[in-house]
């Protein structure tokens, strides 16, 4: 069936047009009562992440409030990280005195003896031993002691000279020996020299 | 007369957008805000709870806590506390038999002026010196008491002292020495020593969950400082070895 629309084109235009705007009105109309849906929902949204902020914020506030007690050993433990920290940052640079000058004791052949010791930490050489023998095969005895040493690196020999002793007539050689301290760990002085060279 | 149809559609959305716009804004900065606090509460909340629960660890060890304290803050004080150090360094020496012939606290690295102030003692006649501390800051917040000490006596003693000086109460680093042999026969050693004790007015170290957490580890340090500077497992060979090198052979 052919349905033939016989309005003047005037009034089929106004038609169009108001169907047109009808159905942008309703668009808007949707539009709107949409975000008012969405403005509602939010709202309580809101009202709840309120109520849950309060709480928490509470709970934080309670738990914040500790007793003299607690706040006195969290601020020992602090005093005691501090200190370790301290202590391990010092004890990195440290030298062992005493167990330096055992090992250059160990280390000295029985013919041997020291007459002056300087050492420092601070400057190179670390060490500086005048001492005194009957022959020069004892200080290249010692030396050759001294570099298989875990505590000291580069031993180098300085000088010796012939000395006599007027009292008793007898001759020994004086030596001047120089090295350095070797970088080494606390922990390895705790535990021992096994193992380490 | 379609155009002017477009025109106002155009006007009407941008005009309900607007509002629209207006209506939202408010409510949806507020909400975002409130869910931003909500998470840093939740975040502050988590802390805390781990914050008691490492507190409550604590209370488990409290005995052990406070003694670990008073060996670390007595191993490094708050305070220069350079009089006790020159008595204790005296009473070791004395203990081992050594002659403190001179003991000398040193000022400040950076001070120009006199810095030195020296203090005779022998072992019966003491007399503690003048507390003067060197606050020359070094990393951390660490400041030092530098020393020098001069004695006599014979090696073997001198040794004994090291290794208590080194596992003192007190962490003290010597930073050289002197030894010399006596110039006549029968003379004792005569021993020069520089050093260093130190001392931290203030915690340094931010208040954190890591930071108040004392881990077994650092109880045994503080637990076992004797055990540094121990003897060593020296190993033996026959021709070498000498207990006093600073004796005839």
């Amino acid at each position: 069936m052919i349905s033939i629309n016989l309005l003047p084109v005037e009034l089929k235009l106004k038609r169009l047009s108001t169907k047109r705007n009808a159905a942008l009105v309703s668009i808007c109309i949707v539009v709107v009562f949409f975000f008012i849906v969405l403005s509602v929902i939010a709202n309580a949204g809101k009202g709840t992440i309120e109520d849950h902020l309060a709480a928490t914020k509470t709970a934080v506030d309670k738990n914040t409030n500790q007793s003299d007690e607690s706040k006195a050993l969290q601020e020992m433990a602090l005093l005691i990280n501090d200190r370790s920290r301290a202590f391990t940052e010092i004890n990195k640079k440290r030298a062992i005195w005493s167990q330096i000058l055992t090992e250059l004791s160990a280390s000295a052949p029985i013919d041997v003896q020291f007459d002056n010791l300087t050492s420092s930490v601070e400057k190179s050489p670390n060490f500086t031993l005048q001492g005194n023998t009957t022959t020069e095969r004892e200080i290249i005895k010692f030396k050759e002691k001294l570099e298989n040493s875990p505590f000291i690196k580069n031993v180098a020999f300085k000088s010796s000279s012939l000395n006599q002793n007027q009292k008793d007539q007898t001759e020994t050689i004086k030596f001047i020996l120089e090295f350095d301290l070797e970088k080494y760990s606390s922990n390895m002085a705790v535990k021992g020299l096994q193992g380490v060279k | 007369m379609k155009s002017n149809s477009l025109l106002i559609i155009s006007l009407t959305i941008i005009i309900i957008l607007g509002i629209i716009f207006l209506f939202i804004k408010s409510p949806a900065t507020t909400i975002l805000k409130a869910w931003q606090d909500l998470k840093h509460s939740e975040q502050d909340l988590k802390q805390s709870e781990e914050r008691n629960k490492i507190t409550a660890d604590l209370k488990q060890k409290k005995d052990e806590i406070n003694r670990i304290a008073t060996i670390a803050e007595k191993y490094i004080p708050k305070d220069s506390e350079s009089g006790d150090l020159i008595l204790e360094l005296t009473t070791i020496a004395n203990n081992y038999n050594l002659k403190v012939e001179k003991t000398s606290l040193e000022k400040s690295q950076t001070t120009k002026e006199s810095s030195e102030e020296t203090t005779s003692t022998t072992n019966k006649e003491k007399s503690t010196p003048q507390p003067s501390t060197s606050p020359s800051a070094s990393s951390g917040g660490v400041q030092n008491v530098d020393f020098t000490m001069s004695l006599s006596g014979s090696f073997t003693d001198y040794l004994e002292f090291l290794k208590n000086v080194e596992t003192s109460t007190r962490l003290i680093v010597i930073k050289s020495m002197t030894i010399q042999m006596g110039q006549e026969e029968g003379k004792p050693v005569t021993f020069q020593l520089v050093g260093t004790a130190f001392y931290k007015l203030k915690v340094t170290i931010a208040d954190n969950l890591d930071n108040i957490k004392v881990s077994q580890e650092t109880i045994n340090t503080f637990l076992n400082l004797k055990t540094y500077a121990q003897p060593i497992n020296l190993p033996q060979e026959s021709g070498f070895g000498r207990t006093n090198p600073f004796e005839n052979y």
